[in-house]
């Protein structure tokens, strides 16, 4: 073990939850001495070559993070600037119906509407969100809105926060411009030109009070090389943030339960995962949806009956193959058509439910114990009937869709999508639902047997132990989550030293 | 990976993406792809999918009377489809997260993109 590393603040994860912490930290103690440490590798968008195989090094297991029943699949950033690096920067500022249930059922005061509005009002300047033009909808957005419109079904434009976008459209392995402006452009080179310290492939074993447990593993041939030894090390810090997101945040506080002395059966608890499925039709002519932007509209038109979101979307063609059901020949024919495909992304609202958590097993890896509710099945259904009307509106010849018994669905089939797509052939071991957006598990509240960190961040029992990502969400935010995670963030960075 | 893994990981893969059957250019292309995206994923997980792996060739003996490296195209075929409808699930999860990563790997392969007129990235294009 090496010792001796000591700063006033350490942060756990450079995403945006601490990335957006350290930035506002610093705002108000530019003398601190501050480090990060983050578990993935330092990429730099040099490293990105747009190509599926090597670009899952850029998420954690490879994008193969499965929930213990087998039934879902979570994909979460590791490389410097966490999910940040590989989100598509939808840019959604929290609901207020959201924002008042957090602050009536959790006692989250401090979000009034004044500090939420001027607090995003900045963040989105600084991070450049704003509408894209329509100019810029491809195929697969064009034809979206036009569906969406032949069914009456309104559609709104999404905000995205790029600057100088080249509209390559692989957003999610890696942008190779820099365009997006997620931590690894705007935050991560502002802090450091401050000295701020980043030490990457560093894992977090346990945290104690001003103490970190890590291990500094090799770095990945091609990435930037460590400034560290590899192995070992013991951080010590007066106050410590973990921001590692959801799948590490509670399991690194599980894993410290003992060092730290804490007994919270809420630890892990409460998380939601926004599931999500992303279909596809097929239209009768070649559209190229891979090129362009990839999502410019959506629609919230079900959100309030029937608790969904369609926003449209493209992915690369492993993705796409992974997403369609089946196997085999049939499946390989469908993949001809690859080129012809329309695709959108349906995200259900979960609700915060006790039994889903974040746990670990004796080994200490994370397990996600997580199981789909009736309401978030039925919100499934309901959204991929909607989406097969959509498409077939679209002027889509074929569509393709998990919990139908029917693979393709043909335009003959429209009469009888409720009967073709139920719940009864929804096998969810055998469809691609995944989650991109997992929220919960280290829940801030005032009332401290409902939750695991006070309304300054801090662990409750503890001293030195703080949180600043999605993991403090008390219920899903129901969209995309960055921009809630950065008004959190900027909260408790302002806030720590006080 | 070891040589009978990777003889088994091919079995499942035909039946899953068939244009590699007897196609030993492809299974090389598609073998690189895999073990690239596997030997990456923590211990855990490759440990599951060994596991899986060696489910798969003993329920063989059950299902088919045989050893799963002897069954033909088409009883392996029937085999694995009678798998996905095994009546425990996490064999059926498991068997879909290998698809997965099984797709992933053959689509990922360069040749492939031209069949599903797939450019690839950017710097592809330019040439």
């Amino acid at each position: 073990m090496k010792n001796n590393l000591t700063f006033d603040v350490i942060i756990v994860g450079s995403g945006v939850g601490g990335a957006t912490f350290t930035d506002y930290l610093l705002r108000k103690n530019p003398t601190l001495k501050i480090a990060i440490l983050e578990s993935g590798p330092h990429n730099t968008k040099e490293n990105f070559n747009q190509r599926e195989i090597d670009m899952t090094a850029l998420y954690y297991n490879r994008g193969a993070v499965l929930s213990k029943n087998l039934q879902i699949g979570v994909a979460a950033g590791n490389t410097l600037g966490g999910s940040s690096a590989v989100y598509t920067g939808v840019s959604f500022r929290p609901p207020s119906s959201v924002i008042e249930n957090w602050k009536n059922e959790f006692g989250l005061e401090f979000l009034s509407d004044e500090y939420v509005d001027k607090s995003l009002d900045e963040i989105e300047r600084e991070i450049s969100v704003h509408e894209l033009p329509k100019s810029w909808d491809n195929d697969n957005n064009r034809l979206f809105q036009e569906g969406a419109e032949n069914l009456g079904i309104p559609v709104k434009r999404l905000k995205i926060n790029t600057k100088n976008c080249q509209q390559q459209g692989f957003c999610n392995l890696g942008c190779t411009t820099g365009a997006k402006q997620g931590t690894l452009e705007v935050q991560i080179p502002k802090i450091t030109k401050l000295g701020v310290q980043i030490f990457c492939n560093t894992k977090v074993i346990s945290v104690a009070e001003n103490t970190i447990n890590t291990i500094v593993l090799e770095a990945p041939e091609g990435t930037e090389p460590n400034t560290l030894e590899n192995g070992s090390h013991q951080f010590t810090a007066k106050k410590i943030v973990l921001a590692a997101g959801v799948l590490n945040t509670p399991a690194i506080l599980l894993r410290s339960a003992k060092l730290l002395g804490i007994n919270n059966k809420n630890i892990g608890r409460y998380i939601t995962l926004h599931p999500a499925f992303n279909i596809n039709g097929i239209y009768h002519k070649n559209l190229s949806n891979y090129k362009g932007f990839p999502k410019t509209v959506y629609s919230d038109h079900f959100s309030k009956s029937d608790n969904f979101y369609l926003e449209t979307s493209f992915y690369f063609p492993g993705v796409t193959a992974k997403n369609i059901s089946g196997y085999g020949k049939l499946h390989q024919e469908i993949m001809k058509s690859y080129n012809r495909m329309m695709s959108i992304l349906i995200l259900t609202h979960d609700k915060a439910e006790y039994h889903n958590r974040i746990t670990i097993d004796k080994k200490g890896n994370i397990v996600i114990d997580y199981t789909l509710s009736k309401d978030s099945k039925k919100a499934l259904v309901k959204a991929l009937q909607e989406a097969t009307k959509v498409f077939f509106a679209a002027g889509c010849e074929q569509v393709l869709v998990p919990g139908s018994n029917k693979l393709p669905l043909t335009r003959e089939d429209q009469k009888s999508i409720k009967n073709l797509i139920s719940e009864k052939y929804l096998n969810l071991y055998k469809t691609p639902l995944s989650s991109a957006h997992p929220q919960g598990g280290v829940r801030m509240g005032i009332d401290k047997n409902k939750s695991v960190c006070d309304l300054s961040g801090k662990v409750y029992g503890t001293n030195s132990i703080y949180v600043c990502d999605a993991s403090l969400f008390p219920t899903s935010v129901n969209v995309n989550p960055y921009e809630t995670v950065m008004l959190l963030a900027k909260w408790v960075g302002e806030n720590i030293m006080k | 990976m070891n040589p009978h893994f990777k003889q088994n990981i091919i079995l499942i893969s035909e039946i899953i993406v068939p244009k590699i059957h007897k196609n030993d250019a492809l299974q090389y292309a598609f073998l690189k792809n895999f073990k690239h995206i596997f030997q990456g994923l923590e211990k855990d997980s490759s440990n599951k999918i060994k596991l899986l792996v060696i489910v798969i060739e003993n329920l063989s003996f059950i299902y088919n009377f045989k050893s799963f490296n002897d069954l033909n195209f088409n009883e392996r075929d029937k085999y694995i489809n009678n798998l996905f409808e095994f009546p425990i699930g996490k064999i059926v999860g498991g068997l879909t997260g290998l698809r997965s990563l099984i797709l992933i790997s053959y689509y990922g392969i360069e040749d492939i993109w031209p069949t599903i007129q797939y450019d690839g990235p950017i710097n592809n294009r330019v040439k």
